[in-house]
């Protein structure tokens, strides 16, 4: 009996008729079908699997391996050229394909091809690169800060003492006024007549102008704010207090606490008659060792601690340069006294309790 | 990692890292962000990194952030790079490096990686497996997957024998 095909059995029909089981009645049935309906006629190569063998890539296999290869070869010709381009070949490996390149020349375009696969590195600048860094802080210890103040504040002192040397030169130029050193340079055109050497008292205060000072920071600052009348009162209250423009401080830093002798008042004779008479030389004032600021400063107990240096300073500079400490006793005060030419710098401690 | 080591590590690397990067996004914008990200990460950790470490630390942070930001870019964006001009980047260049170049800009973003590492840093394949997380064999199979590709390249160009 013969079976009609139709759209709900085609694919049976189809089936036989791929694997070429049909009758001859039947696959001229199945032909006429299909060509009646040619939306079912399906890709041959669809239903049938592909037989052909895939080969893998031979530097895939080579790269798989876990061991050295043995031999070079055209098909793994790749694995070894691009080895010894990236240098990861084996001693052995190397050895063989330098082998392989000098009995295979063409091998050497092959691996000239591959060398050429690697990449010139080109300059390229990142362009905000001061943004990525982090800023730097800057940390100051507590020691340098207050080291820094010192040596400022020494600094500035040393100027303003300067400046007031300076100052009080121009001043006592001004007024005549001479000092220990200055008088023989200020007293130029009258100095030719012998200078007397008086004390300077009470007659000073009242009708000389001509005072002579110390050369010393402390009495030159002193003398910037000058109260010669006041002082004089002083002075003839207490004798002790009887040295001119002397600040009150150095009066108790004088060396056993005594009474200081006067240092004498060099004054230029004068033509003119109207000028005070200088009195007499007081034999007290001859015998006055010259006190400067180091003895006023600390006592009779201040010691240099640095000689050698401070006398070597002195040779090579040519200026007159001291430094002397003084521990603070029970009786007197301590402290430390610097002079460096005419500058001089002292600090005074406590009495010790 | 001191700040002054830190400021260092910039001078020294910010330049090469910016080449990775701008060589693999094509994109100067966007491989400026994935500078600024890196080294930002890298400041946040730098008291528990090595001074001796800090370039391949570098390196494999902006990898990251730039594998992160790729993906971001084209997921929100359809990001395809190429803002940097091909003529101006290659104009210095020799017609085998500048078709190089047009190749290394194919490759699979792995193996653009591998190779970027590989050549212009000089890193050995240990170090950048460490940098890219993969592990040495893959490293070297990318890596010889990667020159096959470019002398195919070179060799479709005859610009190679």
């Amino acid at each position: 009996m013969k079976k009609r095909i139709h759209i709900d059995n085609y694919e049976s029909f189809y089936l036989d008729y791929l694997e070429g089981t049909l009758s001859e009645e039947e696959r001229i049935a199945f032909e006429e079908f299909l060509a009646a309906n040619p939306e079912l006629q399906v890709d041959e190569e669809l239903l049938f699997l592909d037989d052909v063998p895939e080969t893998m890539d031979p530097l895939q296999k080579c790269l798989l391996k876990k061991e050295d290869l043995s031999i070079v070869t055209p098909e793994n010709l790749d694995y070894f050229a691009i080895g010894k381009v990236e240098q990861v070949l084996s001693a052995h490996e190397e050895k063989l394909f330098d082998t392989y390149l000098i009995a295979n020349p063409e091998a050497q375009q092959v691996l000239a091809a591959y060398r050429e696969t690697r990449l010139q590195a080109t300059p390229v600048v990142y362009p905000n690169k001061e943004d990525l860094k982090e800023k730097e802080v800057a940390l100051v210890s507590w020691k340098f800060i207050a080291r820094a103040v010192a040596v400022a504040a020494i600094l500035l002192l040393f100027f303003q003492l300067g400046f007031n040397n300076g100052k009080e030169a121009s001043h006592n130029q001004n007024n005549t006024v001479a000092s220990n050193d200055k008088t023989k340079h200020h007293t130029k055109p009258d100095s030719k007549k012998p200078a007397k050497v008086v004390p300077s008292i009470e007659s000073i205060g009242e009708n000389n102008t001509y005072v002579a000072q110390k050369n010393t920071p402390k009495a030159n600052a002193t003398s910037k704010t000058d109260k010669r009348p006041d002082l004089n009162q002083k002075e003839k209250k207490d004798p002790v207090q009887l040295i001119p423009n002397q600040p009150q401080e150095d009066k108790n830093n004088v060396a056993d606490n005594k009474p200081q002798p006067h240092h004498p008042t060099i004054l230029p004779q004068v033509k003119d008659d109207k000028q005070p008479v200088a009195p007499t030389l007081n034999e007290d004032v001859n015998k006055a060792p010259s006190k400067d600021l180091a003895s006023n400063t600390g006592g009779s107990n201040m010691k240099n601690p640095i000689p050698l240096i401070t006398n070597t300073l002195s040779e090579k500079t040519k200026t007159p340069v001291d430094f002397q400490t003084g521990k603070a006793t029970e009786t007197q005060k301590g402290g430390f006294f610097v002079k460096i030419g005419k500058f001089e710098i002292s600090h005074k401690s406590s009495k010790k309790k | 990692m001191t700040r002054k080591e830190y400021n260092e590590a910039v001078e020294l690397y910010a330049d090469n890292l910016y080449r990775f990067v701008v060589k693999h996004t094509q994109n100067r914008m966007l491989s400026e962000d994935v500078i600024q990200e890196t080294f930002a990460k890298v400041w946040e950790k730098h008291e528990s990194i090595e001074a001796s470490k800090a370039k391949s630390y570098l390196f494999t942070t902006a990898y990251h952030q730039m594998v992160d930001v790729l993906k971001k870019e084209k997921r929100t964006t359809g990001f395809d790079g190429q803002d940097v001009k091909q003529d101006d980047a290659l104009s210095h260049l020799f017609d085998v490096q500048k078709t190089l170049q047009e190749a290394v800009n194919r490759l699979p973003e792995i193996q653009k990686t591998v190779i970027l590492l590989r050549d212009y840093e000089g890193y050995n394949y240990n170090e950048i497996a460490e940098i890219t997380a993969l592990n040495e064999s893959q490293v070297k199979v990318y890596i010889f997957r990667a020159r096959q590709t470019l002398k195919n390249y070179l060799k479709s160009t005859e610009l190679v024998a």
